[in-house]
């Protein structure tokens, strides 16, 4: 009676959605108001990094909700080395298979921990693989032709950083990795057997079910990084980071945060990056194209739902001071 | 029990949200284009899931705050904009830089510009080896008009590689003569004219004729 009960609220609820999604339509056919330029903007910057973000969430929960329904955690330890290094490695350049965009990562990620795989390895992963694949390479290729070092510099920095990051997470002594609602998740599907078989329309009610579980854990965090994404972009003038090109140093460090900031998706920051190439040393551009993969407004803001404000904050110091060091080695060094 | 289903709710309004934007084509004022198929392909694929999940009698508890609604409901009423002059201001310096080979499309052979848009134009002034390459050549180009700090007016395009967070504004200095009959910050302008070499020696486009026009449908170059 009480399933029947909710069932009838959920109809309801939804006849009442559809009726507000289609006024909402109309309101938006008669509106001729133009906001202020400021207004403006920020809904266009925010609604640009939440439109381009939400499909590559969609199928990166989708892919996630594939593996804990279709994958038990000991198939997919099968497949990788039972060595921790060998272990990190191989998932540092599985995004060769897998090469969705960093924020549809966030899910699949999850799903992998789900099924048992340990949080370094899939920090390694989730640092990595947005970088380390087909489609991120060939755009760096193609927007920086003339100076194919760039690519080969971008790779090899992100397969140093994730693996050094992966193994200091192995050692961290704090229990507080994950966070307490992500962690009970994580062994409530470790203790349930899986001596049952079930029909393939049962397998895919779960596959949607954990489908729609991803999705509501995430679209808090993804509309939240992208309004302060917006904001940020808006409140604070692009040319105030752009000033600062002269000394490397300086030049890293306001790139690293341009990429913090501008939230873009690797697949194609690189012809983004370009267009700073006149102002800007290959030193930061080189910092820009390993940071911004990693860690972003947006980023941080979906990494919340699975790890801890502490874990969060050691990443991106690592992540920042690694990525200042890569520029500082392009600069002097190479 | 009673179930909170604002976030499913959201999940369920934003894929529709994405379906509609292309059906009014404007998706591709806030995403390239390459996307679009994707971004439709993966609304589709979410509605059909949600809608499994909502149909299943077993469904887990759901949770969310009302202002995930809200927000969906604000984002679905409000039109789609473009990027402002504002933008375009905040970002000149990246408007001069160097583009990809790949939007080079001067053939230095042909002399017929008369189908270059404003990122051929500024592919060639960005690459250009000697002023007789720009000077005196005649353009006809279509932008919004924008001013730096110093008044100096510019014509120009956004540019998206991925969404409107990477727009860079494809610009060409343009001057306020007297055949402009004064240029608007913000207004689209079709303008025609020959390139001239400023006093610090930058390419600046002195119109002959001036046509205030609507805003296109699609703004943005990619």
């Amino acid at each position: 009676m009480r399933v029947k009960a909710a069932r009838l609220y959920e109809y309801k609820f939804a006849v009442a959605v559809v009726i507000l999604f289609s006024i909402a339509l109309l309101l938006r056919q008669q509106l001729s108001y133009t906001p202020p330029n400021i207004l403006r903007d920020m809904l266009t910057l925010s609604l640009g990094v939440l439109y381009e973000a939400l499909p590559f969430v969609f199928l990166g929960s989708l892919l996630s909700a594939f593996i804990q329904t279709f994958f038990s955690g000991a198939t997919i330890l099968r497949f990788l080395p039972k060595n921790e290094y060998a272990r990190r490695a191989t998932l540092s350049v599985s995004g060769s298979v897998l090469p969705v965009c960093e924020c549809g990562n966030v899910p699949l990620a999850r799903g992998l921990m789900v099924q048992g795989l340990k949080p370094q390895d899939v920090m390694t992963f989730l640092l990595a693989a947005p970088i380390i694949n087909p489609v991120t390479i060939a755009t760096t290729l193609q927007a920086f032709g003339g100076t194919p070092q760039v690519a080969i510099y971008r790779v090899v920095a992100a397969f140093f950083i994730a693996n050094l990051i992966g193994w200091i997470i192995a050692g961290y002594r704090s229990k507080k990795i994950l966070t307490p609602t992500f962690e009970s998740q994580c062994h409530t599907t470790l203790q349930k057997t899986h001596a049952h078989k079930h029909s393939l329309v049962s397998k895919i009610q779960s596959l949607a079910i954990k489908f729609r579980h991803e999705l509501e854990t995430l679209l808090p965090a993804l509309i939240f990084g992208s309004l302060v994404a917006g904001f940020i972009q808006t409140a604070i003038p692009r040319s105030v980071l752009l000033s600062v090109s002269s000394e490397p140093v300086i030049a890293i460090i306001a790139l690293i945060v341009l990429a913090f900031v501008v939230s873009i998706c690797a697949n194609v920051d690189a012809f983004f990056a370009l267009s700073l190439s006149g102002i800007f040393p290959m030193s930061a551009i080189v910092a820009f194209l390993v940071f911004g993969p990693m860690i972003d407004i947006k980023m941080l803001s979906l990494l919340r739902t699975t790890y801890t404000k502490q874990t969060l904050a050691l990443v991106s110091g690592l992540v920042f001071l690694c990525s200042l060091m890569t520029g500082l080695v392009v600069h002097y060094a190479l | 029990m009673r179930f909170k289903s604002y976030s499913l709710f959201s999940a369920i309004f934003l894929s529709l949200l994405l379906l509609w934007l292309n059906v009014e084509q404007t998706i591709t004022r806030y995403v390239h284009p390459r996307y679009v198929i994707f971004t439709v392909v993966m609304a589709l694929i979410s509605l059909a899931l949600l809608a499994v999940s909502i149909s299943y009698k077993h469904s887990q508890k759901s949770s969310g705050s009302k202002l995930l609604l809200l927000f969906a409901l604000l984002v679905t009423s409000v039109p789609a904009f473009s990027l402002s002059e504002r933008t375009a201001s905040s970002r000149l310096q990246q408007s001069f830089t160097k583009l990809s080979t790949e939007q080079i499309s001067f053939d230095s052979f042909s002399f017929d510009y008369s189908h270059f848009d404003i990122a051929d134009w500024v592919s060639l002034i960005s690459t250009a080896a000697q002023p007789s390459d720009v000077v005196d050549k005649k353009a006809r180009v279509e932008g919004f008009i924008f001013s730096d700090q110093d008044n100096q007016k510019y014509i120009a395009r956004f540019k998206l590689s991925c969404c409107a967070v990477d727009a860079t504004p494809l610009s060409i200095a343009v001057n306020d003569n007297a055949q402009t009959g004064g240029l608007v910050d913000g207004k689209w302008y079709a303008m025609e004219g020959s390139f001239v070499l400023s006093t610090n020696g930058d390419f600046v486009l002195d119109p002959t004729k001036v046509e205030e026009i609507e805003e296109p449908a699609d703004p943005y170059v990619f």
